[in-house]
C-alpha cells in the first residue's frame, strides 16, 4: 500500500518527505536523548541536593535534638521554606518519633509508617516524582535521630522539560530550515528532470524533433540535457530520411514510371477518397484508350511508343483542371477523376477537350505517328458508388464509344450494359487467345469448275473459347480490330496457313484473309516475306484476300503495300467484291488476281434474274480486266450449273465442303478427287472452254 | 542509646536530665589538645558536692564512650582533685572556681546564677523545662571550645573574661 503510493510520487515530493521525515526523526530523537539524559540528570541532582541538605540539616538539628529544643529544631526545618522543591522534613529522636517536622506551604506529613520505613532504610529512593532523603544525626559518633527530607523532583523535571521542548521545537525549526534547503537544492536537480520529461513527451506526441531544450547549467543536469539535445538531433537526422525515403516509396508505388502520372494504385486511392464524399462532391470518371497504340508500339518501337505515352499524358494534364487527377491504369489505359461535376454537359465539354487534343497525328523522332483515344464517362454517384462498379461501367462506356467508332466519348447508359459487356468479354478472352491455343485454323477447298480439281484453299480463323464456347468469326475479328489485337491475330493465321500449306502438293494454293486494319497499318511486305522465308512456301502459292473497306480509305501507302506484295509474287484477291461500295474505280488502279463474287449474289442467282445479270457483269468485267472469279457460298448443284455457264472460274462453299481441319485435308482430298475422276475430262475441257 | 532511652524514660527524674544534659554539653565541646580524653585513658566526668541522684545517674554512665574514649565517674571533694577532670559538675556551693584557672574544665551547676559568676555552664529550669545558660568567656579562658549548636540553643551567652574570685 504504502510502497504503491511512494511509487505513484513524484521524485521531488519523495525527496521532500524522505529529508523532511529524517529531519523530524532526528530531532525526536534529540528531544528524547536528550529528555531522557535531562531527566536522569535533574533527578540525579534533586537528589544530590536533597542529601547535601539534609546533611546540612542533619548537622544543624544535632544540637537541638540533643538538648530536646523541638523549637529550636523546627526553627532549623523552617529554613527549609526557601527551598520550595522539598515537601517535607522530619526530625526524628532516638525512638524514630516526629521530634520537629516542617511542610511545605504548610501540608501535612504523611503518614507516621511512611516516615518510619525511610528512617530505618536510611537510603534514598527513587520511586515516582518524590525523592525520599534520609540522613542520620550523628553527635559524637552516635546516631541520635533521622532526618527525612521529602523532595519533589516534578519541578526541576517540568523545567527540564521546558528546555527539552524548547530543544525540540529549536530542532525542529532547524529541521524545517534544512528542508527547505534541501527542497531548494533538489528543485535544482530535480525540476530541469520533469521539464526534460514534458520535453521527451511533447516531442514523442508531436513528432517535432527539431525540437531543442536550453541550459547554461555545466553541472549533471547540464550533460543530460547536452545529451538529449543530442539524441534530438540523431532523430531528427533520421527523421529527414525517413520522410525522403518515404517520400521516394510513395512515389514510387503511386506514380508511373513512364509518364509521371499517378499509377492504377494511386487511381485507386483517390477513387475511394473521392467516393467517401461523393455526396457532398458529386465527380465523374473517365476512362480512355488510345487508338491503335498497339500498332505504334509493334510498327514504331516502344521508344516511340513510351514517348507517344508521355505527350498524351501531358495533354491529359493540360487539359485537366487543378484538382482532377489524371492516371495512366497500364498500357495504353489513362484514367481521369473529374472532381466536383454533376452536370453531364460540364463533363461532355471537358471529354470533348480531350477528344480535340489527343485527335490529331503528332510527330515523334520525325515520324508522324496517329493518334487518337475514345473516352468512357461515368458519373458518380449516378453511375455507382462502388470503385469496382464505377470503373467496369466507364469501362463500358469507353467500349461503348470504340464500338461507335474511334475518337468518340461516350457517357454509361444502362442500356449499354449487355452488349457491351459481351464486346468486353470478347476482348478480354482474345487477348490471351492465342498464347492459349484457343484459335485455329481451318481451310476451305477452293475448285475450278471447268476441271472441277481442287486448287487451293481459304485459310479461315475459329476460336473456341472454354466459357463463351465458338465465337463467329466476324464478331471476334470485329472485336480484334477495336481492341488492336487483329495484326497479331492475323500475322499468326497467315502463320499457320503457310506451314500447313508447304505441305500439300505444290499446285495446291492457300488463300489469307487481310483486316483492312492490318493493310493499313502493319508493314504488309515484311511481315509476308518474313513468313514465307520461315515456312518455305513460295509466293506463288500464297493470296491474299482484302476487302473493299481497304480500297475505300485508300491511300498512297496502301497501294504501296498492296504493290510490294504483288512484286513478290503474292496473289491478290477482292474478297466480298459488290457488298461494299461499289465503285469501280479502284479496279482500274490497282490489278488484283481474283475477284470473289460475295454469297449474297450467290444465293440469289438462282431465284432472282436481275441478280444473274449483275454476276454476268461481274464475270465479264472480270474477263475483261483479267482477273479470275471466284463464287462463295455454292450450296446446290443448280448454284453451280448457273455459275459455269456466267463462266465463273471457281467455287467455294459446302456443295464442295465446309472448311476441314488441317488432318481432315488428305483424306477430302483423296476422296475428292476419286469421286471427281469419273468427269475430270468434262471439268478439264470445261475448264479449257472457260 | 540504650543510656539515651533510659534518660529519657526517666524524664521527671530531674537528676537523669542532668546527667543526660551534662553528657550532651560535653559532645559539643572541644578540649584543647593537651587535654583531649582521647589523649588520656578516659574521659573524667567528676561531681563535686553530694547528690546521690546525680551520682546514680552519673554512675550509670560510666564506661560509655565519649569523644572516643570510656566515661570515668569519680566525686572531688576539693579543688585541687579538680585537675585532671573534663567535666565538673558542682552539685553544692562553696566552691571557688578561681582556683582552676585556665584549666580545660568544663564546669556545670544547676546553681543558680553559676554561668555568671565563673560557670561555663549553668543549667536553668523554665517553663518546665531544662536550659542552659553559657559564659563564653570562661570557656575561651579555659581553652575549651563551645559549638555554636551549643551557644544558638543557650538561653543567655555570657561573655566575662575569664573565672573571677567568688564562692558559690
Amino acid at each position: 500500500m504504502i510502497g504503491r503510493v511512494l511509487h505513484h510520487m513524484s521524485l521531488r515530493t519523495k525527496l521532500s518527505l524522505v529529508v523532511i521525515a529524517s529531519t523530524l526523526m532526528a530531532s525526536l530523537l534529540l528531544f528524547v536523548v536528550v529528555t531522557l539524559l535531562e531527566y536522569h540528570e535533574s533527578r540525579h541532582r534533586v537528589e544530590e541536593r536533597a542529601q547535601g541538605l539534609a546533611r546540612v540539616l542533619a548537622l544543624n538539628v544535632r544540637a537541638p535534638l540533643s538538648f530536646e529544643d523541638a523549637a529550636a529544631a523546627r526553627r532549623v526545618l523552617d529554613g527549609l521554606g526557601a527551598v520550595p522543591e522539598v515537601r517535607w522534613a522530619a526530625l526524628l529522636d532516638a525512638q524514630s518519633e516526629v521530634f520537629a517536622s516542617y511542610a511545605f506551604k504548610a501540608g501535612v506529613l504523611p503518614a507516621k509508617l511512611d516516615i518510619h520505613r525511610w528512617a530505618v532504610t536510611t537510603e534514598k529512593s527513587a520511586a515516582g516524582p518524590l525523592v525520599y532523603t534520609a540522613e542520620r544525626v550523628l553527635v559524637d559518633g552516635a546516631v541520635v535521630g533521622h532526618l527525612v527530607l521529602c523532595t519533589d523532583t516534578a519541578p526541576a523535571f517540568s523545567a527540564m522539560l521546558a528546555e527539552a521542548a524548547l530543544v525540540l521545537v529549536g530542532a525542529a525549526v532547524i529541521g524545517l530550515l534544512a528542508s527547505a534547503a534541501a527542497v531548494k537544492v533538489q528543485d535544482g536537480m530535480v525540476l530541469p528532470i520533469a521539464r526534460l520529461a514534458d520535453v521527451m513527451h511533447e516531442v514523442s506526441r508531436s513528432h517535432l524533433y527539431t525540437t531543442r531544450v536550453e541550459t547554461h547549467r555545466r553541472d549533471e543536469v547540464g550533460g543530460l540535457y547536452d545529451g538529449f539535445n543530442l539524441l534530438l538531433g540523431e532523430l531528427e537526422a533520421r527523421d529527414v530520411v525517413l520522410s525522403r525515403q518515404q517520400a521516394r516509396l510513395f512515389t514510387l508505388a503511386h506514380t508511373d514510371a513512364v509518364t509521371g502520372l499517378s499509377n492504377r494504385h494511386h487511381f485507386r486511392l483517390q477513387l475511394d477518397e473521392a467516393l467517401t464524399r461523393v455526396s457532398q462532391h458529386p465527380f465523374a470518371i473517365l476512362c480512355l484508350d488510345l487508338d491503335r497504340f498497339k500498332m505504334v508500339n509493334d510498327a514504331l518501337g516502344h521508344d516511340v511508343g513510351d514517348l507517344l505515352l508521355k505527350l498524351v499524358g501531358q495533354r491529359l494534364t493540360s487539359v485537366a483542371r487543378q484538382a482532377d487527377l489524371v492516371a495512366r491504369l497500364g498500357g495504353d489505359e489513362f484514367a481521369m477523376i473529374v472532381q466536383d461535376v454533376s452536370d453531364p454537359l460540364e463533363v461532355r465539354s471537358l471529354a470533348d477537350r480531350v477528344l480535340a487534343a489527343l485527335c490529331a497525328s503528332v510527330d515523334i523522332e520525325g515520324l508522324t505517328v496517329p493518334m487518337g483515344v475514345s473516352v468512357g464517362v461515368a458519373m458518380a454517384p449516378r453511375d455507382g458508388s462502388q470503385p469496382d462498379l464505377l470503373l467496369k461501367n466507364a469501362d463500358l462506356a469507353l467500349y461503348g464509344a470504340k464500338a461507335g467508332g474511334r475518337g468518340r466519348a461516350c457517357f454509361y447508359d444502362i442500356g449499354m450494359s449487355a452488349g457491351v459487356v459481351r464486346r468486353l468479354q470478347l476482348e478480354r478472352a482474345l487477348r490471351s487467345a492465342i498464347t492459349l491455343e484457343q484459335l485455329s485454323v481451318v481451310f476451305q477447298p477452293q475448285v475450278d469448275l471447268a476441271s472441277r480439281a481442287v486448287t487451293g484453299f481459304e485459310a479461315l480463323v475459329r476460336w473456341r473459347h472454354p466459357q463463351l464456347g465458338d465465337v463467329r468469326p466476324d464478331e471476334f475479328i470485329a472485336v480484334a480490330e477495336d481492341a488492336g489485337l487483329i495484326n497479331e491475330i492475323g500475322a499468326w493465321v497467315l502463320e499457320q496457313a503457310c506451314r500447313v500449306a508447304v505441305t500439300w502438293a505444290p499446285h495446291l494454293s492457300v488463300a489469307v484473309n487481310l483486316s483492312a486494319v492490318q493493310v493499313m497499318t502493319q508493314d504488309l511486305p515484311l511481315l509476308v516475306g518474313r513468313v514465307l522465308a520461315e515456312t518455305g512456301l513460295s509466293a506463288g502459292r500464297l493470296e491474299v484476300e482484302i476487302t473493299e473497306s481497304v480500297l475505300l480509305n485508300e491511300t498512297e501507302a496502301t497501294l504501296a503495300q498492296l504493290h510490294a506484295l504483288n512484286r513478290m509474287g503474292v496473289r491478290i484477291a477482292l474478297d466480298d467484291f459488290g457488298t461494299g461500295y461499289s465503285s469501280m474505280a479502284y479496279l482500274r488502279r490497282f490489278p488484283f488476281d481474283k475477284l470473289k463474287i460475295d454469297r449474297c449474289f450467290v444465293k440469289a442467282l438462282t431465284a432472282e434474274s436481275d441478280t444473274r445479270v449483275i454476276v454476268h457483269a461481274i464475270i465479264d468485267m472480270a474477263a475483261g480486266l483479267r482477273m479470275k472469279t471466284l463464287a462463295e457460298g455454292v450450296e446446290c448443284e443448280a448454284e453451280m450449273a448457273a455459275l459455269r455457264e456466267e463462266g465463273c472460274a471457281e467455287v467455294q462453299g459446302y456443295l464442295v465442303s465446309r472448311p476441314l481441319r488441317v488432318e481432315a485435308i488428305g483424306p477430302f482430298l483423296a476422296e475428292w478427287t476419286a469421286s471427281q475422276g469419273a468427269t475430270a475430262e468434262t471439268g478439264e475441257a470445261m475448264g479449257v472452254v472457260g | 542509646m540504650l543510656v539515651w532511652s533510659d534518660v529519657a524514660q526517666a524524664a521527671p527524674d530531674e537528676s537523669a536530665v542532668q546527667a543526660a544534659f551534662v553528657l550532651n554539653f560535653a559532645k559539643f565541646t572541644e578540649w584543647p589538645p593537651a587535654g583531649q580524653p582521647a589523649r588520656q585513658s578516659a574521659m573524667q566526668l567528676c561531681q563535686f558536692g553530694v547528690r546521690d541522684e546525680l551520682t546514680q545517674a552519673f554512675r550509670a554512665l560510666e564506661g560509655r564512650s565519649l569523644q572516643g574514649a570510656p566515661i570515668q565517674w569519680r566525686k572531688v571533694s576539693r579543688l585541687d582533685e579538680a585537675r585532671g577532670c573534663h567535666v565538673l559538675f558542682v552539685a553544692e556551693a562553696g566552691l571557688s572556681l578561681v582556683q582552676l584557672g585556665g584549666l580545660p574544665v568544663l564546669t556545670v551547676s544547676d546553681l543558680p546564677g553559676f554561668a555568671q559568676q565563673g560557670g561555663v555552664i549553668g543549667l536553668v529550669r523554665q517553663s518546665g523545662r531544662l536550659r542552659f545558660e553559657v559564659n563564653r568567656g570562661v570557656a575561651q579562658s579555659a581553652g575549651l571550645r563551645l559549638s555554636a549548636d551549643l551557644l544558638s540553643l543557650a538561653m543567655t551567652v555570657f561573655d566575662g573574661s575569664a573565672r573571677h574570685e567568688g564562692t558559690l
